[in-house]
């Protein structure tokens, strides 16, 4: 899964980051507004931590202005604001989510799974596919009640490809998706990652098409 | 009395008023038909005492004409020469001979028990002489036509008391009814909930001048509110920012165990963070610990000068690190009552906003004189302020431009404290600014 937090206190930012990362989620970060617009139009998020104060653009304007452009990320606002009115515009604008600040880590973890779930449109923190079943709580993989053990990377390449289910998608869009943007990797892990999936959770499932990239059927 | 309603008050004394009035118009009214029957009765007199001469003169026998009809119901003597010649009636007319000396003809009124009304008519045809009519029971006859006057009044002035009563109170609640308008609006004003305003009423009188201005109030206290409030929204969002930082740090470093240099640099993000706030607490106590009350008893006899150059010395190494040169321009010793706190701190605020602001290697000037009034100069060569943004500066949390500042620490009480400090020593501050040029602060004593 990952994520982008635009925050404007670093240190706020700092703790998010290494919160997150620890869990294992990809994180893109940015404490300016116009440099988070650039970011959401170019990538790909599964899930947007938005603060509301921000400088050159703030959270209300990138929320506008991104989802004008119809891009669909579910987005939570962030804001030391706790005004009833403040709320609803946040909500209004689009956001699908708002935590008050000081929030607890956990919660705002929760919500964030909680709505990448509904991203993905699955009403249990269960997704089954074929004899899978994904647990996207406690980030496991059960094979016909089997749990296998997959990496991080290899878990979160299924959750991608899941995600897109039906779709093909490429190197460079799984390149983005499994690695943050200050990360330069030799292409070849890819590959790898790939055929170590592949072979845990069985070749049928993950079909690649030779030079256009992979895709789960169901 | 006391009164628990305006209208029975107004109702009361108004009731009173007109009985008082009306009692004196009775007064009136009763002596002026005593007066008129007096003024009837002493016609009639008059013109028997005519008609009794006319006969005389016409040579009409005075025992036929004494048994007249129209002087059946009158007691009457004739006197000739001072002497009684003839006489009619049980009255003794003897008594009365007295008051022939000096007057020609005239009325008596309630002489003792006997006498009710007496016409004396002197003549000197054929004779000299007089003619006495005697009325009696005039009291009576008065009293008589007073009496029905009384029964009308009586029957009359109460209607009349109660058809002013009723039309007062009908005009009273009318009145009372915009004044309920006001009092019901009135209870549903709360701090939390100034949006109600009470109607106009549909004429321009007092009642609308009170409404106008019960309006004025609620939009003053709306004003007052809104200030609190932003104020109040202000420390929550300065006081949440550190807050989030503390809780997550916390949350995030507990999660599992970790290197000891993890726990040192998460321990010391949070210790900065608790030093943001409680650099926030003090400055707001600062802002609202002093009232132009209570300053007065805090004031010393301070020497301005030293005090600026023990702050500047706090600055040292700020100045070094920014290669900022500061120069004293003009500089004289002055001493003045002040509170020295107060005073530092408005020194170190401007001093502490003219480095931050400043880019490096530029100059600062400070000028501290006495020239009838005291004046701190402080000019900066920094980022200066955009014009349309120099009168809010002084506003509580007020900041140009976040992102142009971001990299600059502060909250936006500096100015704010400096301007409360100025005002409770009754001082004038001006600031004035161009942007990328510099700030000029001057504060004059």
């Amino acid at each position: 899964m990952k994520i982008l937090i635009v925050e404007d206190d670093e240190n706020i930012l700092s703790f998010l980051k290494r919160g997150f990362e620890e869990e294992g989620y990809i994180i893109d970060s940015s404490s300016d507004g116009e440099e988070a617009e650039y970011l959401i139009t170019t990538y790909q998020y599964d899930i947007i931590i938005l603060d509301w104060m921000l400088p050159n653009l703030s959270g209300i304007e990138i929320l506008q202005k991104i989802r004008e452009k119809n891009i669909l990320t579910p987005v939570i606002m962030l804001t030391a604001k706790d005004e009833v009115d403040d709320r609803v515009l946040g909500l209004t604008y689009g956001a699908d989510d708002y935590m008050c600040k000081p929030f607890s880590f956990k919660e705002l973890q929760a919500r964030a799974i909680a709505l990448y779930r509904r991203s993905i449109s699955s009403t249990s923190n269960t997704i089954t596919i074929k004899d899978l079943t994904i647990d996207l709580d406690s980030k496991t993989v059960k094979k016909a009640d089997e749990e296998l053990s997959l990496t991080q990377k290899e878990y979160e390449l299924l959750l991608f490809l899941v995600k897109n289910k039906n779709k093909t998608v490429s190197n460079s869009m799984i390149e983005e998706q499994l690695w943050g943007n200050e990360e330069y990797i030799n292409s070849n892990v890819i590959q790898v990652t790939i055929y170590n999936l592949r072979k845990k959770i069985s070749k049928d499932l993950i079909k690649s098409s030779r030079g256009l990239g992979y895709k789960i059927e169901v | 009395m006391k009164f628990r309603s305006l209208k029975t008050k107004v109702l009361f004394w108004f009731g009173t008023a007109t009985t008082i009035v009306l009692i004196l118009f009775n007064v009136a009214i009763y002596h002026f038909l005593e007066e008129n029957t007096k003024l009837s009765i002493q016609n009639t007199l008059y013109n028997k005492a005519v008609f009794i001469n006319d006969n005389i003169k016409a040579n009409k026998s005075v025992k036929e004409l004494l048994e007249h009809k129209e002087l059946e119901s009158f007691d009457v003597a004739i006197i000739k020469e001072g002497k009684i010649i003839f006489k009619k009636g049980k009255i003794d007319f003897r008594q009365f001979l007295a008051f022939l000396k000096d007057k020609k003809s005239f009325f008596v009124f309630n002489q003792g028990e006997v006498l009710n009304g007496l016409y004396i008519f002197k003549i000197t045809q054929p004779f000299d002489g007089a003619i006495f009519f005697l009325k009696r029971n005039i009291n009576a006859e008065i009293d008589n036509d007073a009496q029905k006057v009384k029964e009308i009044l009586m029957v009359l002035e109460p209607i009349l008391l109660f058809m002013l009563i009723f039309m007062a109170s009908k005009l009273i609640d009318k009145i009372l009814k915009s004044i309920k308008n006001i009092t019901q609006t009135a209870n549903k004003i709360y701090v939390t909930d100034l949006a109600q305003e009470i109607p106009q009423p549909k004429y321009d009188d007092e009642i609308k001048d009170l409404v106008d201005s019960f309006n004025e109030m609620i939009k003053r206290l709306k004003s007052g509110v809104d200030v609190l409030e932003q104020f109040n929204s202000d420390v929550s969002h300065e006081l949440k920012t550190p807050l989030t930082v503390i809780k997550g740090e916390i949350e995030i470093t507990l999660n599992k165990l970790r290197e000891p240099e993890y726990y040192q640099k998460s321990l010391q993000t949070i210790g900065n963070e608790a030093n943001q706030i409680q650099v926030i607490v003090d400055n707001l106590l600062m802002l609202t610990k002093y009232t132009k009350v209570n300053i007065e008893q805090t004031f010393k006899s301070c020497s301005l000068d030293s005090l600026l150059l023990e702050t500047i010395n706090k600055y040292n190494n700020q100045l070094k690190d920014k290669n900022i040169k500061l120069h004293l321009k003009k500089f004289e010793s002055v001493v003045m009552d002040a509170n020295p706190l107060l005073i530092a701190t408005i020194f170190s605020n401007l001093i502490d906003n003219a480095i931050k602001y400043s880019p490096n290697d530029k100059n600062i000037f400070i000028s501290l004189y006495e020239k009838k009034q005291i004046y701190f100069i402080i000019e900066d060569e920094g980022i200066g302020i955009p014009k349309e943004q120099l009168s809010q500066v002084l506003n509580r949390f007020y900041r140009v431009e976040e992102s142009r500042n971001k990299r600059i620490k502060g909250f936006g009480l500096g100015l704010s404290i400096v301007k409360n400090g100025v005002e409770l020593h009754n001082a004038n501050i001006n600031i004035d600014s161009k942007e990328n040029e510099g700030t000029k602060v001057e504060i004059i004593f």
